[in-house]
């Protein structure tokens, strides 16, 4: 590390600082007037507009009472996997067979609430809602096909994660600055599976049968949670480092994503199974079969996929040009793409979804949707969670 | 009790320097650097009342500095229509010594990435500290710290110029 910190400190000492803005101006803001802010350089100006208008915004968010017709959904819904959709025009959202509506004075991005589909079964989706900027909750919502929408829970932080096949998801909530709970809500039952405290600062890696992976803020970070067996935790299996972390596990907790300086697979003794060799993330299918890889760097696009026991690499007949951002298995077994592609290369690319047969490697298109509107769902790295809110 | 009009003016005259080279090392170019140590001392001096102590300016200017970059290099991915906020990386061939290719291994991070790697190794910031300033968990932290040192390593090691794995399939 030290090295490094020289590195950074000789690198910014490499180029003269130029002298510091004029303020005079900046402390007459207060009051408005064009002539308080007169002799603002020219950035200063436009931030000081930014703070105006972000302070001036307003969001609001409302529950349809039911969906338009022409659900553009039903094709993801088809393939068993949570997708939203959007109407084209205004923030307006739909998925499931409910539909969730959000407004927003600012049509800004940045300013917009984000909507993710955690998790959906063939007849509810649980959404995720979070407001615009960094460290807001989220607000989780159950949508239910044969009835109205409500809140599960308000106050949820971090990414709330569920397993394929959408019966279990897991998030956190602050109860004091020192201490936080896991939740964990059945998604078939539509009710509470159980609850954890954990330090603040901890969060949930991932979520597969009834169990949830943790990284839990101390000196032993790794550790499961069995919802069935109460609330505690117990250690990784085998000789897994506890400065890892995990990425996914394998249908009722067998084998074990870990990243190291690679990404590393074990079996459910703690044994590495195949080293990857690169830094991708990476998600199981349902049956622990197949693993599909992805880059965190969405200017990447690197993707393998192999099967689990042999190590067996496939590939998928994806278009030249598309950069997967993410993966998500649906719950029969099939691999949903979310990609980049940008066709005739002038930058005005969009986001597409394919769903692709494992090991056939056949893939049909799904949906496209625009750049603008697609980030609103954000990618996650994360195979689980294809859409989500804001996060890391 | 707030900050004071010649409390905030007194921290820029002292840190505006050290703010500029934190900036420089976010965006890789003075020009931009200026700009963006502007932006967050606006927006500081328009949190002033909140932060109540001028101690908790510096932390806090740096906390809004690389949250205030995150968020324009994802504005500008919007602009260009692109999904790929990243900063530009230059041909490698050309960087020959150590500090030019430290810039393009940083350069070749992503935005977040990139931010923590300041925030924790320059700014001296906690883990904890970083944390709140970018609204994440300090586990997210500390992972993206592990993931953007080992592509520093592997950037620097190799001469890649991006630090990316190799794409497959």
């Amino acid at each position: 590390m030290d090295e490094l910190r020289r590195g950074l400190h000789d690198l910014a000492h490499s180029v003269d600082a130029p002298p510091p803005p004029d303020l005079s101006t900046l402390h007459g803001a207060d009051d408005e007037t064009p002539e308080a802010r007169h002799g603002f350089t020219r950035p200063l100006m436009a931030a000081a507009a930014v703070v105006a208008i972000v302070a001036a915004g307003a969001t609001t968010a409302r529950l349809l009472d039911d969906a338009p017709a022409g659900d553009p959904a039903a094709s993801w819904r088809a393939a068993g996997v949570p997708f939203l959709a959007y109407d084209g025009g205004t923030v307006t959202v739909r998925f499931g067979a409910g539909a969730y509506a959000v407004d927003s004075a600012s049509r800004n991005a940045d300013a917009d609430p984000r909507v993710a589909a955690v998790a959906a079964t063939e007849d509810s989706a649980l959404a995720a809602v979070a407001a615009p900027g960094q460290n807001t909750p989220t607000t989780l919502v159950e949508v239910p096909a044969d009835g109205p929408a409500y809140t599960v829970a308000e106050d949820a932080y971090g990414m709330a994660l569920a397993d394929p096949r959408g019966h279990l998801a897991a998030w956190t909530e602050p109860i004091t600055d020192e201490t936080w709970r896991v939740v964990a809500y059945d998604t078939d039952r539509r009710e509470f599976a159980g609850t954890l405290e954990v330090p603040a600062g901890s969060s949930v890696e991932a979520v597969d049968g009834r169990q949830v992976f943790l990284y839990v803020e101390g000196d032993d970070p790794n550790g499961v949670w069995s919802v069935d067996a109460g609330p505690r935790i117990t250690p990784l299996p085998g000789e897994i480092p506890g400065d890892k972390f995990v990425l996914d596990a394998s249908a009722d907790g067998g084998y074990l994503m870990v990243v190291d300086t690679g990404t590393v697979l074990y079996d459910p003794s703690g044994h590495v199974v195949h080293e990857f060799g690169a830094d991708l993330f990476g998600t199981f299918d349902p049956d622990g079969t197949w693993v599909a890889l992805v880059s965190p760097d969405p200017a990447d696009g690197a993707y393998r996929v192999h099967e689990v026991a042999t190590g067996k690499e496939v590939g998928l007949d994806l278009p030249d040009g598309v950069s997967p951002l993410s993966f998500r298995w649906s719950p029969d077994g099939g691999l949903v793409v979310k990609s980049f592609t940008d066709s005739d290369g002038d930058g005005e690319g969009t986001v597409r979804y394919d769903s692709c047969a494992v090991p056939e490697g056949g893939c049909a298109k799904l949906g496209e949707l625009p750049v603008e509107v697609a980030e609103r769902f954000d990618s996650s790295a994360w195979g689980q969670a294809m859409l989500t809110g804001p996060s890391d | 009790m707030t900050v004071t009009d010649a409390q905030f003016g007194d921290f820029v005259a002292r840190r505006w320097t050290a703010l500029f080279r934190s900036a420089y090392l976010l965006t890789g170019n003075p020009q931009s650097a200026e700009e963006l140590a502007q932006t967050a001392l606006v927006q500081v001096y328009a949190a002033r009342e909140r932060i109540r102590d001028p101690d908790a300016l510096e932390s806090y200017a740096r906390r809004t500095l690389a949250h205030e970059h995150v968020n324009e290099v994802r504005r500008l991915a919007r602009l260009r229509g692109s999904p790929v906020p990243e900063a530009p990386v230059e041909d490698h061939a050309e960087a020959v010594a150590s500090r030019e290719e430290l810039r393009h291994a940083l350069a070749a991070l992503p935005t977040r990435q990139r931010a923590i790697v300041i925030m924790r190794f320059f700014d001296d910031l906690s883990v904890a500290e970083v944390a709140k300033a970018l609204g994440c968990t300090t586990g997210t932290v500390k992972k993206q710290t592990h993931r953007a040192l080992s592509k520093l390593q592997q950037a620097t090691a190799a001469h890649q110029p991006n630090g990316r794995p190799a794409r497959h399939g």
